[in-house]
């Protein structure tokens, strides 16, 4: 029996990469640690919800049942809520779920694993009521609701837009919207068409410019400085941002508010990539620390690719565009001339764009009692008075203080650890590894492995070498 | 109980089924697929869990399963992101690091 074609993730860059492999009769294990495929983009509500034809829900459905159609195909082995926890070597996919655990050998591995969001600790940050973009959009996408009472959305980047269209068209009262980057001569139409499901666009157009004639509602170069609340969010301080990348509280104000979004920016997930030995490198035009690829989209290593948002930001068309070029290079195959043409315009605009809402400092709110580590309660000023930090070593700090070290792995805190303790962020040797297990497991789930062996940490790979 | 915090967007039905689930000692309904946090939400909590050094209140935040903040208790089944986990007829729930201090 020949390997099949492994692909991590089943969002739009994997659904599309598993199609082209299928229809041209490769055997595809698609492998997706949420219960329901789609990714974040194409969340869907639970299915024993109900939706009239006039819900005021913004979601690229029909596109999403078309795609989703792939899972049904021969050939395509699906397995949802599933970890991909460990790389064994020599292509091979250790993954442990609810219906099996075990070792994959893989012809090809696609690495489609996504984003996640940017945190910015700022006083306050972990009130309940306030939410992040994406957790906001999943709120309707996902579970079909909007929060209650007056709203705010801040933060840098595309999805503040998207956000904020979304929640007014869903009929939340969005009293206040504030971007960081000052200078936005944004693309709203092109923007959303990156990032949001049809129809956001034009309410994004519409409602942008209904703020900005409200003027007080719309703030560019501002940003969240802190919030109150005793157990629940009560008010929302913001100010401008000052060139030092600072909020200047000389300017604070504050803003009465029951629901906060918080959105600045999107990280290319890049853990799973890391645990397969691939060379990462920084690249501000993607959004950060990105796997190394080249044209095919082939990473550092032989036979294994990266795709979609975890390879560089550029939202839902790059992430489907991508999965079909992934599939071609896999096969040895010419990608139609259309779909390479096409895609070369929107990476050169999705390029272009990340670059256009950088901002030139780095963002810090964060005071000395602010948590920067929600899952272990490390404020600032313990994480700076730490001792790992003389040695201008992330991972030193990591392991005397446990930064990183609770049930989110780091995920909330570490990539902006860094800029808050004044290390080096370039060099990578200084970084926690990705370590399997990649994700808290059940132990019983590692148990149920059948073909158990050892799974190498990637620095025991290099050492082999 | 205070006002929920979020609330169903115009639309949208969900399942004519509920089923009933302890919440921290509170009896609570949900809808067939809701998810525990949804379902606690709208019953006007905001809290899903309190940490374990300085007991402060959390809530539903990157609503995708990276954070943890979420994470919940559930009798039988151990620690789960209430974001992602459907509510269930019976569920016995409680916060996730109980509380150290009784
Ligand atoms: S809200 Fe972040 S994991 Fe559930």
């Amino acid at each position: 029996m020949s390997r099949p074609v492994v692909i991590i993730g089943a969002g739009p860059a994997g659904l599309s990469c598993a199609w082209e492999l299928a229809s041209a009769g490769r055997e595809v294990v698609l492998i997706d640690d949420n219960g329901m495929a789609g990714g974040q983009y194409f969340r869907q509500l639970p299915e024993t919800y109900q939706v009239s034809r006039d819900a005021r829900l913004l979601r690229d459905k029909a596109r999403f049942d078309e795609l989703a159609k792939v899972l049904t195909l021969p050939g395509v082995r699906y397995l949802s809520s599933t970890v991909v926890w460990g790389a064994p070597g020599n292509k091979t996919v250790a993954y442990a779920g609810p219906t099996s655990s075990g070792r994959i050998e893989a012809s090809a591995i696609v690495i489609a694993t996504g984003a996640q969001e940017k945190s910015l600790p700022f006083p306050g940050w972990t009130l309940p009521g306030i939410i992040s973009a994406g957790g906001c959009l999943n709120l309707a996408k996902a579970h079909g609701m909007v929060p209650t009472g007056r709203v705010v959305v801040a933060g840098n980047g595309p999805l503040v837009l998207v956000a904020a269209a979304t929640l007014i068209a869903a009929g939340a009262e969005v009293v206040g919207v504030v971007e960081a980057q000052s200078d936005i001569r944004l693309a709203s139409a092109a923007v959303s068409g990156l990032f949001a499901a049809p129809g956001v666009l034009r309410t994004g157009i519409g409602y942008r410019a209904r703020i900005m004639a409200a003027r007080a509602g719309f703030r560019t170069g501002w940003m969240v400085a802190g919030a109150r609340g005793k157990d629940r969010l009560t008010a929302v301080g913001i100010a401008p941002v000052g060139a030092d990348g600072r909020p200047r509280r000389d300017k604070q104000q504050w803003i009465e508010a029951d629901a906060l979004v918080v959105g600045y920016g999107l990280l290319p997930g890049t853990e799973t990539a890391r645990l397969f030995g691939c060379r990462t490198e920084h690249n501000p035009a993607l959004n950060g620390l990105v796997p190394w690829r080249d044209d095919t989209l082939r990473t550092s290593e032989e036979g294994i690719y990266a795709i979609g948002d975890g390879a560089g930001i550029g939202g839902v068309e790059v992430a489907l565009l991508e999965g079909r070029i992934a599939a071609h290079s896999i096969m040895g195959t010419r990608a139609p001339a259309s779909l390479a043409s096409r895609y070369r315009r929107l990476d050169g605009y999705r390029r272009k764009l990340n670059l256009a809402y950088r901002m030139p400092q780095p963002l810090l709110a964060a005071t000395d009692d602010t948590i920067i580590c929600r899952c272990e309660e490390l404020t600032l000023g313990r994480l700076l008075a730490d001792p790992g930090r003389g040695r201008n070593s992330l991972n030193a700090v990591k392991t005397s203080s446990r930064l990183g070290m609770g049930r989110c792995q780091g995920r909330n805190c570490l990539h902006v650890a860094s800029s808050l303790l004044g290390l080096a962020t370039d060099d990578l040797t200084t970084h926690p590894r990705a370590r399997p297990p990649l994700k808290p497991l059940a132990v019983g789930l590692l148990a149920a492995d059948k073909d158990a062996g050892s799974a190498m940490e990637p620095d025991e790979i290099t050492l082999s070498e | 109980m205070s006002q929920p915090s979020v609330r169903l967007i115009e639309g949208v039905r969900p399942s004519d089924e509920t089923v009933s689930f302890m919440f921290e000692g509170e009896k609570l309904t949900g809808w067939k697929g809701e998810a525990i946090a949804s379902a606690v939400m709208r019953a006007g909590l905001r809290t899903l869990r309190r940490t374990r050094i300085g007991d402060e209140p959390r809530g539903y935040y990157c609503g995708m399963g990276l954070c943890w903040e979420c994470a919940v208790h559930v009798e039988g089944q151990g620690v789960v992101r209430s974001c992602s986990e459907p509510v269930r007829e019976g569920l016995v729930i409680s916060f996730a690091d109980g509380r150290w201090d009784k």
